[in-house]
């Protein structure tokens, strides 16, 4: 009885043993020959083997074979289907009993625990419940432990996944609890957030350096709990690059209500865009940097129509004025004039199409709580006229030649998009209403604004129209009505 | 059985170092026995056994190791554990062998 007892002792403190050795790290595959001896020590098997695949590892661990048919057997098992039959093949003496259970994950069947013979100190004997018992439960535990095992794998393979899809970006992210305490920073979080007295990242609204823009957004996160955004915020004063900021509450359903669990933080530098905008507006009208902008530089080839009222000037004369007089000039004169001249195009909600030398196409459309485009385009040209008139006031003063334009204004359906080739394209208008506007300009004499018909019947009054003979142009069978704007 | 086991002897400082090799079951327990038996019978009454090459150990070898010790208590002699590895080490732990016999990190630490 005595020994009995002891015996079950032994016992459960082998299962104690094992249950620790499976459990106690993550990386309990390398503890599995421990595991082989720990239990052969305990039921006394004369040879056995542990065999696991499991991922692409094989793992094969024996004991009580002859050094050379142990070589043997680690040499020949990955061509044999069964492993217990080749253990017996190698094992020289008489097999008395053998015990035999597999290590399963979800009932797939992973592996093996083997083992030959039960010694006794009167010779072999039969393998009893209690080895049996500690076989299963070695078995099972190890079942558990891969299971554990698979999804710790599996975190560990989506945190790597996340890891890199948040690095990938070049957004700084950072996702907090509902305390702001930092759980998760990307590496640009953690190159921007580092605080300069510590290498962790503590909380973010105390605990790393940024501007006050940014703390009363994230401040107003926390208070309005719910999805945000703001543009334009300086990180902080060391750093003072612009950011556009996301932040969203994180909320898990606990029961029927829903509980803050915390928050996540998107943070975009735009100082370079912004310059990049900034720069790009000299060159582009508004419409069209919305527009590119609003693609996100995916831009395609493509236009709609849409009604809108064409606009042409040029500087009469140009061309002997620029022979008569030096490039640089003629540069700073068409600066002064185009700077002029844009200005009023902007004024009355018109986008500079492009300038050509001395040429300017411009576009108005139509637009929500302005007058109708063909009164915005005539009203530029009027005020342009005005202006050029002061303009050259001011150059007589300085002894310069006076510049004189004409311009052209027709108003109809336009096709605007993305004209050009996929390495080269153009947002701008094409369509017979822009012809003829530009025709209308070179017919134009000096500061002289003619317009079509169409445009015309827009405007609210005739008293400054006068009517001029019908004009034939090129690409026109029937002559055009034209006008002239006084 | 089948594994080879093996041992070698030497008598330094009036120890025998046994070093064993292979699995410490009846027939490893049993082979041990023979030579320490054989050296005390010659007035040898410290033995040290070096287990640095002997992976796995059951019960019934244990069992023999305890008889070992029991005969070398009859003499006023020591058994000693030397170079265990950590399974073997826990299992001596388990079975109490440790309180009748001394161990120690290598023979060198025994015999001086």
């Amino acid at each position: 009885m005595d020994s009995e007892l002891q015996r079950f002792q032994l016992f459960t403190e082998q299962i104690k043993e094992i249950n620790e050795l499976i459990n106690s790290e993550i990386h309990f595959l390398s503890k599995l020959e421990e595991v082989l001896f720990r239990i052969a020590g305990f039921i006394n098997a004369s040879s056995g083997f542990l065999h696991l695949e499991y991922g692409n590892k094989s793992f094969l661990y024996s004991y009580g074979l002859s050094s050379s048919s142990e070589l043997q057997f680690i040499l020949r098992y990955q061509q044999e289907s069964d492993v217990a039959p080749l253990f017996i093949s190698l094992i020289d003496s008489e097999i008395h009993d053998t015990l035999e259970l597999p290590i399963k994950v979800h009932d797939a069947e992973l592996g093996t625990l083997f083992f030959v013979n039960k010694e006794t100190r009167k010779g072999v004997g039969d393998f009893e419940p209690i080895d049996h018992s500690l076989i299963k439960v070695t078995t099972q535990q190890i079942g558990i432990a891969l299971e554990r095992l698979d999804h710790i794998l599996l975190q560990k393979e989506l945190l790597e996944l996340n890891h890199s899809i948040l690095n990938s970006t070049s957004s700084a992210i950072v996702a907090t609890d509902a305390e702001l305490n930092i759980l998760l920073a990307n590496e640009k979080a953690e190159e921007w957030f580092k605080s300069t007295n510590s290498e962790r990242l503590v909380n973010l609204f105390d605990g790393i350096p940024v501007s006050s823009q940014v703390r009363r957004f994230i401040h107003e996160v926390v208070e309005k709990q719910q999805a945000m955004a703001a543009e334009g915020l300086v990180l902080s004063a060391s750093n003072p690059r612009l950011l556009k900021v996301f932040a969203s509450p994180i909320k898990t359903r606990v029961d029927e209500g829903k509980d803050l669990t915390g928050f996540v933080f998107s943070f975009d530098d735009i100082t370079e865009f912004n310059r990049m905008k900034d720069t790009f507006t000299r060159y582009v009208s508004k419409d069209v940097l919305e527009y590119i902008t609003s693609t996100k530089g995916s831009a395609r080839l493509g236009g709609t129509k849409r009604s809108s009222a064409i606009f042409f000037s040029d500087i009469r004369g140009f061309t002997s004025y620029s022979e008569k007089n030096s490039p640089e000039e003629v540069v700073e004169t068409l600066n002064q004039y185009f700077n002029m001249m844009i200005g009023c195009i902007y004024e009355e909600g018109g986008q500079v199409d492009k300038l050509v030398g001395d040429e300017i196409m411009a576009v108005f459309y139509e637009e929500k709580g302005l007058p109708h485009p063909s009164v915005r385009a005539v009203d530029a040209a009027k005020i342009m006229r005005e202006r050029l008139e002061m303009f050259n006031q001011f150059r007589e003063e300085q002894g310069l030649q006076p510049l004189y334009f004409g311009v052209g204004i027709n108003y109809g359906d336009v096709i605007c998009g993305n004209i050009g080739s996929f390495d080269r394209m153009d947002y701008t208008v094409i369509g017979d209403v822009v012809n003829t506007a530009a025709r209308l300009c070179s017919s134009a004499g000096k500061d002289e604004i003619l317009i079509s018909e169409s445009v015309k019947q827009h405007l609210q009054s005739t008293a400054e129209i006068q009517v001029l003979k019908p004009l034939s142009v090129k690409g026109k069978v029937e002559p055009l009505q034209v006008y002239s704007v006084i | 059985m089948s594994q080879d086991f093996t041992l070698t002897s030497s008598v330094v400082n009036n120890f025998l170092v046994i070093e064993t090799n292979g699995y410490i079951n009846i027939n490893g327990g049993e082979t041990i026995a023979e030579e320490a038996y054989k050296f005390i019978d010659q007035g040898i009454t410290k033995v040290v056994l070096n287990l640095e090459q002997s992976r796995v150990v059951n019960s019934i070898g244990i069992s023999i190791l305890i008889e070992i010790i029991e005969r070398l208590q009859e003499v006023g002699g020591q058994l000693y554990f030397t170079n265990l590895t950590p399974t073997i080490e826990k299992t001596f732990t388990i079975m109490g062998l440790f309180k009748y016999a001394q161990k120690a990190a290598t023979s060198k630490d025994i015999t001086g």
